[in-house]
């Protein structure tokens, strides 16, 4: 092994290097020079996926910046110009993307660390208001399906369009809410083909992709975050107030005139899947606030070819 | 008693390095690398099982992990025991870059993931801990991407660095 070298590692050997790390560490990675940059081609930083999820706050921004705050609760300032000014909406993030919504209906995934994006057909609706989403898988896998959901406000009817992978166009799907006192839904899950959607209290509304069939459910108890998910009939646990509990406005050292709305996601963390639900937090002082948008993320890098299409 | 009982059962095999130093080591500790499980498995080692890439004390040190990884004659292993073997592990490769280079090139090409495990850890903590420039500087790696390029990349990915 005379004349070894860091430098003349086998391709196959870093890029096991570079599957085991961290999204800083793979950062740097890849930056050392082509030869690692080459082979960290398929690492994504899958360790962070059962890590605690790190918060982003974008939108409307003086500074043209947007803040992350890591899950050990350290501060970066980040520049991603997709994520600034008003007309772009977070809808959904898990698997370590996000689901970015922009004022006109155009819609796509988008990885803020790897700046990777992938375009959906345009959706039958050109503003949002109290929509959520989520997704079944990364949405580069095969059997990824999109599902936004929303509800007029006069009425009591429930619409969720739905994508799946490949496909042109959403498909509409309508019914009449037969609960009595749903709220606006503030939680959006994936499990087992079908989707969950949960109001701020105890109600929740499924979906079955397959069957195209709605389920209503009212929550015996409300869910109790300290127990575990099969306690609750649920496969996961409930956390309708992480930002709040978790003192997220010190943390971010938000000033009392700033108003925030957060999305939430859908982790998996020491093995139990937790489902972080959106927020809205009015400011303190009502006069002349600012409104900030956040989201829950894990933190992880995929990169995508110029002609990936959904 | 019991462990010199052991040892008469136990069945030994013999490592030979690139630079021809032997080893004798139980079967069933060699058998941590999946490279020499395979290689004793197909019966093609004859009295010595060549290891060429691995120079005598870079197999020395080697074998020390096969030793301390080498399953547990009495069954599973004690939490107390994992807890030891973790510490073991730890001052295992807090060793100089070269020697973690050798180790992590052994892990490799004897197949021992435990290891390789460990050795990736401790690049991740290097990664971790020190600039871009000075991960150059500690792997002996030559910059080649063009200013341009650099600058590109570093644009999006300076916030890691702050």
């Amino acid at each position: 092994m005379e004349n070894r070298n860091w430098s003349d590692l086998p391709l196959e050997l870093l890029a096991t290097i570079a599957e085991s790390l961290g999204i800083i560490e793979l950062l740097s990675f890849r930056s050392v020079c082509k030869d690692w940059s080459s082979a960290s081609a398929t690492a994504s930083a899958q360790i962070e996926s059962s890590k605690e999820a790190w918060f982003l706050v974008y939108g409307e921004s003086p500074t043209c910046e947007c803040l992350l705050v890591s899950n050990s609760g350290e501060k970066h300032s980040i520049h991603i110009p997709d994520l600034i000014g008003s007309s772009t909406t977070c809808l959904a993030s898990t698997h370590g993307w996000l689901l970015l919504f922009q004022n006109g209906g155009s819609i796509f995934f988008f990885c803020p660390f790897s700046r990777a994006k992938i375009h959906l057909p345009k959706l039958p609706f050109s503003e949002i208001t109290d929509h959520v989403a989520t997704f079944s898988s990364p949405p580069t896998s095969e059997n990824c399906v999109v599902a936004v959901i929303s509800r007029s406000s006069e009425s009591e009817e429930l619409e969720v369009n739905m994508l799946q992978r490949g496909a042109d166009a959403w498909t509409n799907h309508k019914t009449s809410c037969p609960l009595a006192a749903l709220g606006a839904v503030k939680g959006a899950a994936f499990y087992e083909g079908c989707f969950s959607f949960f109001d701020s209290v105890d109600k929740l509304v499924r979906f079955y992709v397959e069957s195209q069939d709605w389920g209503f459910f009212r929550l015996a108890v409300a869910p109790r975050e300290k127990r575990p998910p099969e306690a609750n009939g649920l496969e996961f646990i409930p956390r309708r107030k992480q930002f709040v509990s978790l003192g997220m406005d010190k943390r971010l050292g938000l000033s009392e005139d700033v108003s925030i709305s957060t999305c939430g996601t859908q982790v998996s963390f020491c093995n139990v899947d937790e489902v972080l639900f959106c927020e809205t937090i009015d400011a303190a002082e009502s006069s002349k606030t600012s409104h900030l948008k956040g989201v829950w993320i894990q933190p992880r890098f995929f990169q995508v070819s110029p002609t990936q299409s959904w | 008693m019991s462990s010199t009982l052991c040892c008469s059962f136990a069945k030994n095999v013999t490592l030979r390095s690139s630079d021809g130093q032997t080893f004798e080591v139980e079967e069933a500790a060699a058998q941590v690398s999946q490279t020499i499980k395979r290689m004793i498995e197909d019966g093609c080692t004859g009295s010595v099982i060549p290891v060429p890439n691995l120079t005598g004390p870079v197999l020395a040190l080697v074998i020390e992990y096969f030793k301390k990884h080498s399953p547990p004659s009495d069954g599973c292993p004690t939490a107390l025991l994992e807890m030891e073997i973790k510490d073991w592990d730890a001052k295992f490769v807090a060793v100089d870059n070269d020697t973690l280079l050798d180790l992590t090139l052994a892990a490799h090409y004897l197949e021992i993931q435990g290891l390789l495990d460990l050795t990736c850890h401790r690049v991740a903590d290097i990664l971790n801990d020190n600039s871009v420039e000075k991960i150059r500087e500690i792997f002996h790696i030559k910059n080649d991407f063009t200013p341009e390029e650099e600058a590109e990349e570093r644009s999006k990915i300076q916030w890691a660095f702050e």
